[in-house]
Order: C-alpha cells, then sequence, then structure tokens
C-alpha cells in the first residue's frame, strides 16, 4: 500500500501536478530509518548514489539537509531535491523527448513537413 | 557333356593351418626407453618453443598494443567531434520544429530548466531517447540493445 502511494506521489511529480493532501504530501519524504542501531550507518554505503551519474547532485542535497534540518531543509533545498529527482528519473527530458516527437508527427500528418524530411540529424553508430 | 565337370575343391596342398596362438604386436620400444623418448621429445619441443616461437608471439603482442594505444586518442577525438556536433545538430532541429509550439523555449520544460541548481550555460548531457529522436527508430532499438545483439 505504501508503494502504491510513493508511485502515485511520484507519478504526480513526474508530470508537475503537488499533493494537496497533507499526510500524503509528507509521505515521500523518508530522509533517514526509523529505528537507529549499530548497524544503521554501516549500511548506509549500500543505499548512496555517489558510484552513479547523480554523485555531485546527491552531495548537494544533502550537505543542504544536513545544514538546515529536515523540516526546514524542505523548503530550502527544494530546488536540489528537484534536481536530483530528475537526475535519477529523467522525467523532464523523457516529456521533452515526447513533446518534440508529437510535434514532429503532428507536423508530418498535417503537412508542414514534407516526406522527405521525415527524418532530422541521425547520429553515427557509436558515437553516443 | 563333354567338358570337364568343374568341382569345387580345396587349393593344391590343401588348406592351411587354421591359427589359434596369440599374435600380439609388435613392440619397437618398452617401458624405460619409452619413456625417455617421450621426456626428450618435450623437453626438445618446449626447449623450441618458449625459446623460439614464444619471443615472437610476445612480439607481436606488444606491436599490437602500441597500435592500439597510438590510435585510441584519434579514435576517442573522432567520437566526441560527432557526439557534439550532434548535440548541436538536435537543438538547431529543436527550434526549427517548435517554432510554432506556443511558450516553448529550447532546452526547456515549462518554463523552467532541467536542472535547476546548475549554471544555465553549462551543458546538459543528452539521454539515449533524446540523442535519436529525429532518427529511425530501428536506430535507436540497435543502440538501446546492443550488449545483447553483439555480432
Amino acid at each position: 500500500m505504501a508503494t502504491a502511494r510513493n508511485f502515485r506521489l511520484a507519478s504526480r511529480l513526474r508530470f508537475g501536478i503537488p499533493e494537496k493532501n497533507f499526510l500524503l504530501s509528507k509521505m515521500a519524504n523518508l530522509t533517514e530509518p526509523i529505528l537507529r542501531t549499530r548497524f544503521t550507518d554501516m549500511s548506509a554505503a549500500l543505499f548512496s548514489a555517489q558510484k552513479t551519474e547523480c554523485k555531485d547532485f546527491e552531495l548537494r542535497y544533502v550537505y543542504c539537509l544536513e545544514a538546515y534540518g529536515k523540516s526546514l531543509g524542505e523548503s530550502k533545498c527544494k530546488d536540489l531535491k528537484d534536481d536530483i529527482q530528475e537526475c535519477f528519473f529523467k522525467f523532464k527530458q523523457l516529456a521533452r523527448t515526447e513533446a518534440i516527437k508529437n510535434e514532429r508527427v503532428r507536423q508530418l500528418k498535417s503537412g508542414e513537413l514534407k516526406p522527405e524530411e521525415t527524418y532530422g540529424p541521425i547520429p553515427k553508430p557509436d558515437s553516443f | 557333356m563333354d567338358a570337364a565337370i568343374k568341382q569345387d575343391l580345396p587349393p593344391e596342398g590343401g588348406y592351411q593351418k587354421i591359427q589359434y596362438a596369440r599374435n600380439p604386436a609388435k613392440t619397437y620400444f618398452k617401458g624405460g626407453r619409452l619413456l625417455a623418448g617421450a621426456l626428450l621429445f618435450n623437453g626438445f619441443t618446449t626447449y623450441y618453443y618458449f625459446n623460439h616461437c614464444y619471443p615472437q608471439i610476445l612480439h607481436q603482442r606488444v606491436e599490437k598494443n602500441g597500435a592500439h594505444l597510438a590510435t585510441l586518442p584519434l579514435l576517442l577525438a573522432e567520437r566526441d567531434r560527432a557526439y557534439l556536433k550532434h548535440c548541436r545538430a538536435l537543438r538547431d532541429e529543436e527550434e526549427k520544429i517548435m517554432a510554432k509550439v506556443p511558450n516553448w523555449e529550447v532546452g526547456k520544460w515549462n518554463g523552467e530548466q532541467i536542472y535547476k541548481t546548475l549554471d544555465k550555460n553549462d551543458f546538459n548531457d543528452p539521454i539515449l531517447c533524446e540523442y535519436y529522436i529525429h532518427a529511425p527508430f530501428f536506430d535507436f532499438w540497435k543502440k538501446a540493445h546492443e550488449a545483447q545483439i553483439q555480432v
């Protein structure tokens, strides 16, 4: 149930819809585990993004959270949190690609683009 | 019937005797000589291989690695140039196509930058989908599955 709620929250965030329910809006903001034992810090390094491409985003966000705390950090570190989410899920970039593709299809169908121009610049095979 | 009757008789002198005694194969070397011969042969071949053939293999390997190291910067430079050229072409194409869409700024989404905390002029690497937007779907599919295709 919690995972379904989190998925719904993430999907709404993905399309830029803010959650209006007070309790649900606090749901997906877990930054540390509930119980602190002697093993929580030992296992912290397993769940970090420091070996992915989002390491700088994560560091900045975590430093900001440490400086401001959890409740104040929600408002002060919002941009950083959005950036790290964008880095992980890339929803803005995907939405952009979808929009561009749809626009291209629309232009082809309406006739603004000629059939010779169906494809734009094609990348070379191993250049990515 | 004037011709002589042909009968199926045994050959002259009769048949040979049936051989029932053992007839083992002829042995040229036995026991110690065989072992000594094998060891000598192996010794000579190892000497020949390690002192004559293997240095040639090493020399070829050195040459191959040298060639790889020498051509690697050139290949990387070519790849990077093609990558950046294509990124620029993507931006230009996006500008051309989305000119008719209202409220569209090139490189942004919903009026805000993709990464808000980064500088406006920082380069943002495209993702795979973005890289192949204007190309046929097959190119994208092939690149996405290149780990499985592996010719």
